[in-house]
């Protein structure tokens, strides 16, 4: 009888691959050969069966599992850490991008793929090491494994969340406006943004802190620190300092005649003290006349401006972006 | 192609490595991409089809899940979900691996997709020296290049010796 090409093909294909990788050093063992009692689940395997895993099979297991196992994995031996460290194992990207973050100093990528508007892979990036700037640490992520993200789509904005334990994404809407695309910060392994409410005017000055738990998919909302006697004040920019929530606020007086006037903007920078508690907000300290800012953001800062604290040294100077 | 709406309760011989034949309908057949290309380049239903790398083990539970997924109508999803999940329930290791290869050969997406799923989900909590076990690979690091690479990673090994 005659086979079609591709059973042909596919023969030869398993034969050449497990030709290849047979082991010299590994003769199969005879089928009398004691197994070792402590591990049931080996001793059922066949072991010359194990060792014909094709490399392409090896990847189809691997790629289905969290990334914690797959950075332990690494340490198997050195083809694992070849096949896992290579890019295009984890990434189908080039269209576009919005930055993850998560882990213990770790930084991922998630990667969109704008024309099948899909979320397509998770690119992965090793462990960044502390570096000394300028006598201060850089800060260090929180450790965690839910991760997310967040793009435009058109006028609407969907949050993206991933679940790296499961490689499960979902499109989770938006429902507020952010001033820029930005990725989010990640706080107590939730994700954190400062926004405006979807049905308000592009004047109001109404923030909010909005912040995403990826394990429920729910957003839930955090007032931004009161202002103090009846000033208003415009959140610049989130960041960590000692491990809490801040915020980098601008603030001016009613008095004047708004931010565009005022000749005395100040920033004060404040942290969230006991996370998710509003009344814990609580300020670390102020710079006054802070003139560089207002005149770079073109007197508009509660329009483009973004402060982000980034850090402090051990002396209490703050570093910032 | 004719042939196919002639005989639509035409049956497919399969023989396994170690020899043993199996006859399968075709609308079971169709479940594999392989013998789907086969059927559609007009094999004859005489002939026997050799599957050299598949044994009759786990040639019969790849043609026992086909059977159910020929069988069941798509609005049976759920139903289709809860018997891979107890197909692949008591599975050993062993026994996975032969149904990823054979899944493999036999172009089955589906089975390929859950059995490799199975696998990952078996080993993800498993310290890497016991996964070094299972797959039987080799260690060609020596201790200070392991200890390198873990160092690099540190969070990801806390709990796991």
């Amino acid at each position: 009888m005659d086979f079609p090409d591709s059973y042909l093909n596919a023969l030869k294909g398993t034969a050449n691959l497990s030709g290849r990788r047979q082991p010299p050093s590994f003769p199969p063992p005879p089928t009398s050969f004691p197994l070792p009692p402590h591990s049931p689940d080996i001793s059922s395997l066949p072991e010359s069966l194990v060792s014909d895993i094709p490399p392409i099979l090896l990847k189809e297991i691997l790629s289905r599992l969290p990334i914690r196992s797959l950075l332990r994995f690494q340490c198997v031996c050195k083809p694992w850490l070849k096949l896992i460290s290579n890019p295009q194992f984890s990434i189908l990207f080039q269209k576009g991008k919005i930055a993850i973050r998560g882990g213990k100093g770790l930084l991922y990528d998630l990667h969109l793929d704008f024309e099948s508007d899909k979320v397509s892979m998770v690119g992965l990036h090793y462990p960044r090491r502390k570096k000394e700037i300028g006598g201060t640490e850089e800060v260090e992520m929180p450790q965690f494994e839910i991760l997310g993200g967040y793009r435009f789509n058109g006028d609407k904005g969907i949050a993206v969340a991933a679940c790296l334990k499961s490689k499960h994404w979902t499109n989770v809407y938006f429902p507020y406006k952010l001033k820029s695309g930005d990725s989010g910060l990640v706080v107590n392994e939730r994700l954190h943004w400062v926004v405006k409410r979807d049905g308000d005017g592009m004047r109001s000055s109404t923030q909010l802190i909005v912040c995403f738990d990826p394990l429920v998919d729910e957003f839930v909302e955090f007032s931004t620190p009161l202002p103090y006697y009846g000033e208003r004040n415009v959140i610049l920019g989130l960041g960590i300092l000692y491990g809490c929530l801040s915020v980098a606020r601008y603030y001016y007086f009613e008095r004047s005649y708004g931010p565009d006037d005022d000749p005395n903007p100040n920033i004060e920078v404040l942290i969230m003290k006991e996370y998710g508690v509003e009344e814990s907000w609580t300020s670390l300290f102020v710079i006054s006349h802070f003139v560089g800012l207002y005149k770079f953001y073109s007197y508009k800062p509660h329009i483009y401006g973004c402060l982000v604290p980034l850090g402090l040294t051990k002396s209490g100077k703050s570093l910032w972006q | 192609m004719a042939s196919s709406i002639e005989n639509n309760n035409e049956k497919l011989t399969l023989k396994s490595s170690d020899g043993e034949e199996f006859l399968v309908e075709k609308h079971v057949a169709l479940q594999s991409t392989l013998l789907q290309n086969m059927l559609d380049s007009d094999c004859s239903s005489a002939d026997v089809i050799p599957l050299p790398k598949i044994d009759a083990r786990t040639l019969a539970l790849v043609l026992g899940y086909c059977k159910k997924h020929a069988d069941a109508s798509s609005s049976k999803q759920g139903e289709l979900n809860s018997f891979d999940s107890e197909f692949l329930k008591d599975m050993d290791m062993g026994a996975l691996f032969n149904l990823v290869l054979a899944a493999n050969f036999m172009e089955i997406k589906g089975l390929l997709d859950i059995a490799a799923q199975k696998i990952a989900d078996t080993i993800k909590d498993k310290p890497h020296q016991e996964v070094r076990e299972i797959f039987h690979v080799e260690n060609d690091y020596t201790p200070e290049e392991e200890a390198a690479v873990r160092e690099e990673n540190r969070w990801a090994f806390e709990g796991f010796p």
